[in-house]
């Protein structure tokens, strides 16, 4: 068996801002197999973006990994430098953000942030990687005519702005994609089209699909992990979580749905 | 007489004409929802009515006076939630101060009420007290999301513009947020623009539903109605693509559908 791309081990994260420490994820345990989708769902304010945040070396000063460890491709975290993160993220671990707007630098061309990127971490020219960034924007259902390659996030539709991120994380094919609510301002026909080519290449690669949908989550994850208030409350196949649901807030979210 | 009405309105950023001639009314009470695809127009005429853009052509119209030529205090009768949320908060105010400052510009009463108001609006979007004193960025997606309608709906508009506002939200939030907009209709006969992607939500939630494509509305009505028998090409994709998601992904047939979208020529029948 081989080992898997991403590991959990009790992972911990505290506020460390304050006179005191405040714990707000508690021991998460998740490992993502290669080839394999992982969906993380859950309660708002549960710890989903946090627990990725810390996977990509994200959390602010005022948040810190407090206990347990983090093994990316069997390498424990704690042994990587921060300038060594810095060369995986948006190399081999594409990250996906939850807000866009706030995440993108709103002075650069969706474009240029683009080319910069494959230019960094494919060592590809100028020229090569302007081919490489459009035909990333058209997989994503973006024209990469100036309209989107030339534009500043903020011209862009909200859906045309979360394309443009999922471009950027997937642009140099990264071994772990972490998805954070990936596809909550596209239309169901452009959703599909997304999450049918996140499966199609999730072979080779670990995912981790973060979604409050799980109608996505049933449709792509190999396996869902459920969380509430900073725990994950049940973890499982597909089928179990949906089809028969052991935690009460995971009973409670599907009511909820058959609901809608 | 409606209480919004948007009449033959465009909108275009230079060159690019995001909205074209649409036209629609909202009714004290009403919930209008708008569906279309990404990049068809939504947010620029939830944008418009609120002031944001300076409309190409068209009018709007309050009460059957036109928004553009009334004082604009006025405007804040109409309130908007951000499709992101970050866009509309202000990073250096706590969310105390957020949820304040509609309530001292309404001159809402002494501090000892705010404070009072607050928690109810708190109660209402399921938040804690205890965020109360953070900052935007040390809050979840979906706190920044319900931080946003506590604020609009602190400012008592009459019509509230939700530009995606539940999108952030657990499956179990997000029904309590439905019902809570469903009695806010009935019981203070405020009007909804509840722009949507999620037409299950949008099933529950609104009387009619207006569908925007490549900038144009292409079809509107009763919400039942338009979403049993849609007319439009577009409108019947949408459809399609909610009813099995998972087994659409299966199917090799339907995704080559979706990939080439509405023809010129089914657009033309139209
Ligand atoms: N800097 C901070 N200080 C204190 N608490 C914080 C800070 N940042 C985040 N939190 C809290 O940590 C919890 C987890 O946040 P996180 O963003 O991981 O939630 P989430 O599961 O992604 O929720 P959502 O689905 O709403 O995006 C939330 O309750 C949030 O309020
Ligand atoms: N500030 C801007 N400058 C230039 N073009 C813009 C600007 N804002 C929006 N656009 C363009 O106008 C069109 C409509 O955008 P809008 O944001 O209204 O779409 P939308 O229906 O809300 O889409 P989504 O569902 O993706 O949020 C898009 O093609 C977009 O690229
Ligand atoms: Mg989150
Ligand atoms: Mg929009």
């Amino acid at each position: 068996m081989t080992a898997p791309i991403l590991e959990l081990q009790s992972l911990c994260i505290d506020v460390v801002a304050g006179p005191t420490a405040q714990r707000i994820v508690h021991d998460v345990v998740l490992t993502v197999a290669r080839g394999e989708i992982l969906g993380l769902v859950g309660e708002s304010g549960s710890g989903k973006t946090l627990s990725a945040f810390a996977v990509a070396g994200l959390l602010s000063e005022r948040l810190a990994v407090s206990a347990g460890e983090i093994l990316f491709e069997g390498r424990a975290r704690s042994f990587v430098s921060e300038e060594e993160m810095r060369a995986l993220r948006g190399g081999r671990i594409g990250f996906v953000f939850q807000d866009p707007l706030s995440s993108f630098n709103p002075v650069r061309t969706i474009g240029s942030m683009l080319v910069e990127s494959v230019v960094r971490h494919q060592r590809l020219g100028k020229r090569a990687a302007r081919a490489v960034a459009i035909a990333g924007l058209a997989e994503m259902r973006l024209p990469g005519s100036d309209a989107c390659f030339g534009a500043y996030p903020h011209q862009l539709s909200g859906g045309q702005r979360q394309r443009a991120m999922l471009a950027l994380a997937l642009v140099n094919r990264p071994s772990l994609l972490i998805a954070d609510e990936p596809t909550t301002a596209l239309d169901p026909t452009i959703q599909l089209q997304i999450l049918a080519l996140l499966r199609r290449q999730s072979e080779g690669r670990g995912s981790i699909l973060i979604t409050h949908d799980l109608g996505v989550a049933g449709a792509v994850c190999d396996r869902i992990a459920v969380m509430q208030k900073g725990r994950v409350v049940e973890i499982g196949p597909c089928s179990a979580i949906l089809g028969d649901p052991q935690h009460a807030y995971t009973q409670r979210l599907l009511q909820a749905r058959s609901h809608a | 007489m409606s209480l919004l009405s948007v009449e033959q309105l465009s909108v275009a950023y230079g060159r690019t004409t995001a909205l074209r001639a649409a036209s629609l009314q909202l009714a004290a009470g009403e919930i209008l929802a708008v569906v279309g695809e990404s990049g068809s127009g939504k947010s620029s005429l939830a944008r418009a009515v609120a002031g944001l853009v300076k409309p190409h052509s068209g009018r709007i119209t309050l009460d059957g006076s036109d928004l553009a030529l009334r004082p604009r205090v006025e405007r804040r009768a109409i309130q908007m939630v951000f499709q992101d949320p970050d866009a509309s908060l202000n990073p250096r105010h706590t969310v105390r101060f957020i949820l304040d400052e509609p309530l001292q510009i309404l001159a809402y009463g002494p501090a000892a009420a705010r404070a009072e108001r607050i928690e109810t609006l708190l109660r209402l979007v399921q938040l804690e007290p205890a965020l109360l004193d953070r900052r935007p960025i040390a809050l979840s997606g979906g706190q920044k999301q319900r931080v946003a309608i506590a604020r609009a709906l602190a400012m008592q508009p009459r019509v509230l513009l939700a530009d995606e506002a539940l999108s952030a939200l657990d499956m179990s939030t997000q029904s309590t947020l439905l019902d809570l907009f469903a009695s806010l209709r009935r019981e203070t006969g405020i009007a909804i623009l509840f722009i949507s992607h999620d037409l299950a939500a949008v099933r529950r939630l609104a009387d009619r539903v207006c569908v925007l494509y490549r900038g144009r509305v292409v079809e509107q009505g009763d919400c039942a109605q338009v979403l049993a028998a849609p007319q439009h090409p577009y409108t019947k994709l949408l459809v399609a693509a909610t009813i099995d998601p998972a087994r659409a992904l299966q199917d090799p047939a339907f995704l080559a559908r979706l990939a080439d979208g509405v023809s010129v020529e089914e657009e033309t029948m139209q």
